[in-house]
């Protein structure tokens, strides 16, 4: 009795010390939880596609996916409560993640981002990706606690009615007194042709932020972590072509070419004013791919507006140029990082940078052949399902939020709404036009200081970004003077970021903060 | 009084005060309920009309073309029937247990010499004011066991100090002549609440009952902090995220063409519809017990 | 009000005393152990609000800060006008809002037909189940000025188009009146419920006395209710710091911001800015503690006018 006891303890000892000893690399039968950030179609009980996830380790993948709308009171209740999962989607680069990065909750990645320990990711992600999820360090290094999400978007473009240019003899607008001219126009000449004074140019969406690159590079401005000639840096209101800009759009405001009630529109508000047929421009966050829906037969806006026809044009550029220079930042769509106290921490980072293979990309994309889709064309990126159950799969296993990365950067774009050969070749021509008529340019990695991407300032001027809000519309709807804008943005904004603009010129200037 | 004569004349016949006040009432009253019924009947409209039809013109009564759309996508999302069982499960305990608790712990307090009965009342109305918040909120219903338990969101919520206040006061106005009797006779109080006071409470019974099924019917933060797993979650939470603007584009990718024309705005207000129809039906039972007076048989002050 | 508790109250040890009561004192302890257990274990919490608050120590471990949180938030400009907008919305929301339910709940009283008492307040209590994200879109569609039917009629009639949407004057009106639309009539439900209650035979008292609806209404009706108005104002009183954050939140916009700006909206901005945790509990409770103090005062005035109090 007491032999065999002995024996079950040196035995159990020998157990553990295998375990120990054992190479780092996968623990079979494990299981790793996760949170993601899901929308509500997606089923995560029984999901054969997450098992199928989990098979290629021989491990469970255990998925907890808060609801969409609620997800940061739920992961902050999780940060706080030290109920982290082993491999968790963060949704935050800002301050709450600088704040949980320092206070180490979060593993550093530094030692394990490399060609050795996560050669997908390593090969894939580039300096201006990696930017943004980089934490500033005290001593002016930066270090990477997380790994970002990204999506190669298709061209910014701006979205005209090619039925009322045509109407009224217009051309698509490249400059902002071209596209002065026809939002005028389509509104005080009645496109539409009903006799009624019903419809406006377009509308400037405050909520998405009004200060659009596709507007902005018909002035050539430049965003604030570009510095100026002499080496200083300047806000964007503290640029004349900004200013120049705010005039441009309350000339139209007062000329009725601006919708009146701009100010009252919230998220997405401005597309169905679009599809109502009473605006003739749409621009904002408005892609090459967004074409095909408003082409479509069967949808809203040519059910609505027989015989509407639609156009794309590029970004405005600057008086006398051929292209427009668009400033650029990387499509960053959350970060993904790992618990700092995870028992599977080996594990944990495996999963994640096989999640920038196509392998694993394309399995949480479009699943698994015969279940979620019929057949995958990985040139066209095209995923044929012929049957409605497959249809209901499809929306119930797979998701572009269950994804680690968006897509592999290198793969080209992903062409979601494309569903016939037609809406390809739209979508395809309309690109390569609009990429002839502008030029990316990169800038976040240059001399932007890591996790201070977002604008940050101090609490005690937390109104500030809404009193600029204010004084920005009142301006635009001719209730405040140019001297009352130049005034705001000299006595109250400026002072309000000079921290950070202090900050950026010690972070860049070589002496005391060294890169 | 000049009235007195004026009533025994026509007993029956209109009189000015009587022509008067119900003039009033049910002008002001018919007015304000047709006010009040039109964004529902919007609601009802516009989740039947084509968001072609509703772009074009937003008051449009009697649409020239009717669609399915919104609710057949509604019914086709597969936590649609997880989220009613769930809403009823909580509901349905939540009231109950909630109705239990309240008059218990209400009818000692009407006692207001009962010893004690002032330190109660003064913590009970502090916690109006002051909580811990969602993290402390969080590790108490987790040192409970009660995560991904759907009473963690019947628990925390089972009474609150405004329903506790009404219903004492309520209990407090009632003639004191019965529960003295009762007492005389030799009942004890659990006895005298259950035989005497309570058949009395119904109206407020009814009210607070009310406010409660339609709050927890309603409610879904807890859900948020403390049921991970989706099959938990109340209907409110499902179809808010079901309008939610991702969920919707994750759906509309997968629907066929024709079905494309569906809109956030639509399944919005489907989702209303759906949502709020069951509760609504509760209401005219327990309507009655608080738009009739009660007869009061045999209580003489 | 001679009851058995009174009767034997002094001179009584306490053993005696609770055995005496001890019905009414099994009653009060479910009631109680919920109490501790769901509003008071979990208070600690507060102190978050003077402490630099930590994700990974959490509360028992985050030092504290020396109410940097409230120097932070009585030095700031903007609190000023957050607490100004805060008190006025509310006050005249008090003043405008709160007798109409009380009103209509008396009028429903007047009316005799059941089928029609029942209908209109039937269709009165709907807004409230549907919610301010889908009522403020109808509300925009009636008052905008891009073809919005309140400003297309006021057109028709020769007048001028209001800016009832982007105007800080027209806001305040704007929050109370549709607050009144959406929940006045599910407001009326407890006032019904107190109306209820009324012993019948004070209106067959009445009338043998020979009193007139009026006189009924002001003899009888109201003394029934008042109690609950009462009580529902010292509630009322007690919530003027808290204007709600959705209705509000959906309504402001650039140019309405001057008034639009509330507690509400500046907690959200907080934790937009930066996740400040343990500054927004800061700002709840001075606006609970303020709030606190109203519900007390209000308490203690009702006592001294003899009405119905809390406790």
């Amino acid at each position: 009795m007491k032999k065999a006891l002995s024996l079950a303890v040196v035995l159990a000892t020998l157990l553990a010390m295998s375990a120990l000893t054992a190479p780092a690399a996968l623990a079979e039968g494990e299981t790793l939880t996760m949170l993601q950030r899901l929308p509500a179609t997606y089923v995560v009980e029984d999901n054969p596609v997450i098992k199928a996830w989990g098979d290629l380790y021989g491990i469970t993948i255990e998925i907890e996916a808060p609801p969409i709308s609620s997800f940061n009171d739920r992961r902050n209740v999780i940060m706080a409560s030290g109920d982290l999962p082993d491999l968790m989607y963060v949704g935050d680069t800002g301050a709450l993640y600088t704040q949980w990065s320092k206070e180490g909750l979060f593993l550093n990645l530094d030692p394990y981002f490399n060609a050795e320990r996560t050669p997908n990711a390593f090969a894939v992600l580039n300096d201006d990706e990696l930017f943004t999820v980089k934490v500033l360090n005290d001593d002016g290094s930066s270090s990477l606690y997380s790994l970002p999400r990204v999506q190669t978007k298709p061209q910014d473009v701006i979205i005209y009615r090619a039925d009322w240019l045509e109407k009224l003899g217009l051309e698509v607008p490249t400059t902002a007194a071209e596209f002065a001219v026809v939002v005028e126009a389509f509104a005080t000449r009645d496109p539409d042709g009903n006799g009624a004074d019903d419809t406006f140019g377009w509308s400037l969406n405050t909520v998405m932020g009004p200060e659009h690159r596709s507007l902005l590079s018909a002035f050539g401005t430049h965003p604030m972590e570009v510095p100026e000639a002499d080496g200083s840096y300047k806000l964007l209101q503290q640029q004349p072509a900004y200013i120049e800009y705010l005039a441009w759009c309350r000339d139209m405001y007062s000329a009725g070419a601006l919708d009146p009630e701009f100010y009252v529109t919230k998220m997405y508000e401005d597309d169905d004013v679009f599809l109502a047929g009473k605006m003739g421009v749409i621009y904002n966050s408005k892609v090459t791919e967004h074409l095909a829906a408003l082409n479509d037969p069967a949808g809203v806006f040519q059910t609505g507006n027989p015989g509407a026809k639609v156009v794309a044009g590029p970004p405005l550029r600057l008086e006398g140029e051929t292209v427009a220079d668009v400033w650029y930042n990387p499509q960053v769509w959350g970060n993904y990082a790992i618990n700092a106290d995870s028992d599977l921490i080996d594990l944990a980072l495996k999963v994640l940078d096989d999640g920038y293979t196509d392998k694993v990309n394309e399995l949480l994309l479009v699943g698994l052949e015969g279940v979620t889709y019929t057949t995958w064309d990985p040139e066209t990126r095209f995923a044929f399902k012929d049957s409605d159950e497959i249809i209901a799969n499809a929306t119930s296993y797979c998701a572009s939020y269950a994804t680690i990365n968006y897509q592999r950067q290198d793969k080209g774009l992903l062409v979601a709404t494309a569903n016939t050969p037609e809406q390809l070749d739209v979508f395809n021509g309309t690109e390569e036009t609009v990429r002839a008529a502008a030029r990316r340019v990169s800038f976040l990695s240059g001399n932007g200081v890591p996790g201070y991407g977002d604008i940050q300032v101090t609490i005690t001027e937390v109104g500030i970004p809404d009193a600029w809000g204010e004084i920005r519309t009142k301006y635009i709807t001719g209730e405040a003077s140019l001297e009352e804008l130049q005034a705001f943005i000299n006595d109250k904004y400026v002072p309000a970021y000079q921290p950070l603009l202090d900050l950026y010129a010690a972070y860049n200037d070589g002496a005391g903060f060294n890169k | 009084m000049v009235l007195i004569g004026r009533k025994n004349k026509n007993r029956v016949r209109l009189r000015g005060d009587d022509v008067a006040v119900s003039a009033v009432s049910y002008t002001v009253s018919a007015a304000f309920a047709l006010l009040c019924f039109a964004p529902f009947l919007l609601v009802i409209i516009y989740s039947f009309t084509p968001y072609d039809l509703y772009l074009k013109n937003h008051f449009d009564f009697f649409p020239s073309r009717l669609t399915l759309d919104a609710y057949r996508m509604v019914a086709k999302y597969k936590y649609i029937w997880s989220g009613y069982r769930n809403t009823l499960y909580v509901a349905l305990f939540g009231t109950a247990l909630s109705m239990l608790l309240m008059v218990v712990t209400a009818y000692p307090l009407t006692r207001k010499d009962l010893r004690g009965n002032k330190v109660i009342m003064t913590l009970w109305i502090i916690t109006m004011f002051f909580s811990g918040g969602m993290i402390p909120d969080y590790f108490l219903i987790r040192s409970l066991g009660l995560l991904n338990n759907l009473w963690s969101m019947i628990l925390p919520g089972l009474l609150g100090c405004y329903n506790l206040i009404l219903t004492r006061n309520y209990m407090e106005s009632l003639p004191r002549s019965l529960e003295e009797a009762a007492l005389i006779d030799g009942a004890n109080d659990l006895q005298v609440l259950v035989r005497v006071v309570l058949p009395l409470c119904l109206p407020i019974l009814a009210t607070l009952g009310l406010f409660t099924i339609v709050g927890y019917w309603n409610s879904y933060f807890n859900a948020i902090i403390y049921l991970t797993k989706r099959t938990n979650w109340p209907l409110q939470l499902v179809l808010r995220e079901l309008v939610f603007e991702s969920g919707v584009n994750e759906l509309r990718q997968g629907m066929a063409a024709e079905e494309r024309a569906t809109t956030p705005f639509l399944l919005k207000m489907a989702s209303i519809v759906v949502a709020t129809l069951p509760i609504m039906l509760v209401y005219p039972f327990l309507q009655k017990y608080f738009m009739t007076g009660l007869v009061l048989g045999g209580v003489k002050e | 009000m001679a009851m058995t508790a009174a009767v034997t109250q002094r001179r009584v040890g306490w053993g005696k005393y609770l055995y005496k009561n001890r019905w009414l004192y099994l009653m009060s302890v479910p009631g109680l152990a919920f109490l501790i257990l769901f509003k008071y274990i979990p208070i600690y919490g507060v102190v978050m609000a003077f402490q630099d608050f930590k994700f990974k120590t959490g509360v028992f471990g985050s030092p504290f800060n020396h109410f940097k949180h409230f120097v932070t938030l009585f030095s700031s400009d903007r609190f000023y006008r957050v607490l100004t907008n805060s008190i006025t919305l509310s006050s005249m929301r008090l003043v405008a809002s709160f007798p109409v339910p009380v009103l209509l709940a008396l009028l429903l009283n007047e009316i005799h037909a059941r089928w029609f008492k029942r209908c209109s307040q039937t269709l009165m209590y709907l807004p409230h189940f549907i919610s301010w994200v889908v009522l403020s879109g109808i509300v925009v569609n009636f008052l905008s000025m891009n073809d919005g039917l309140v400003n297309d009629l006021i057109q028709a009639l020769g007048g001028k188009k209001v800016n009832f949407l982007g105007s800080s004057a027209w806001f305040r009106a704007m929050i109370i009146g549709t607050n009144i639309w959406k929940e006045a009539g599910w407001g009326t439900v407890i006032y019904l419920a107190s109306l209820a209650s009324i012993n019948p035979e004070y209106y067959e008292a009445a009338t043998v006395d020979g009193a007139n609806r009026f006189q009924k209404i002001r003899y009888v009706t109201i003394p029934g209710v008042s109690g609950t108005i009462v009580i529902m104002l010292v509630l009322a009183v007690g919530g003027l710091m808290n204007n709600g954050f959705e209705q509000i939140y959906l309504f402001q916009n650039d140019l309405n911001i001057s008034v639009s700006d509330i507690f509400e909206t500046y907690t959200y901005n907080i934790g937009v800015v930066g996740g400040q945790y343990s500054y927004s509990t800061a700002v709840g409770l001075f606006k609970n503690m303020v709030g606190a103090i109203l519900i007390f005062t209000s308490n203690t005035l009702a006592k001294r006018l003899g009405g119905a109090t809390l406790y």
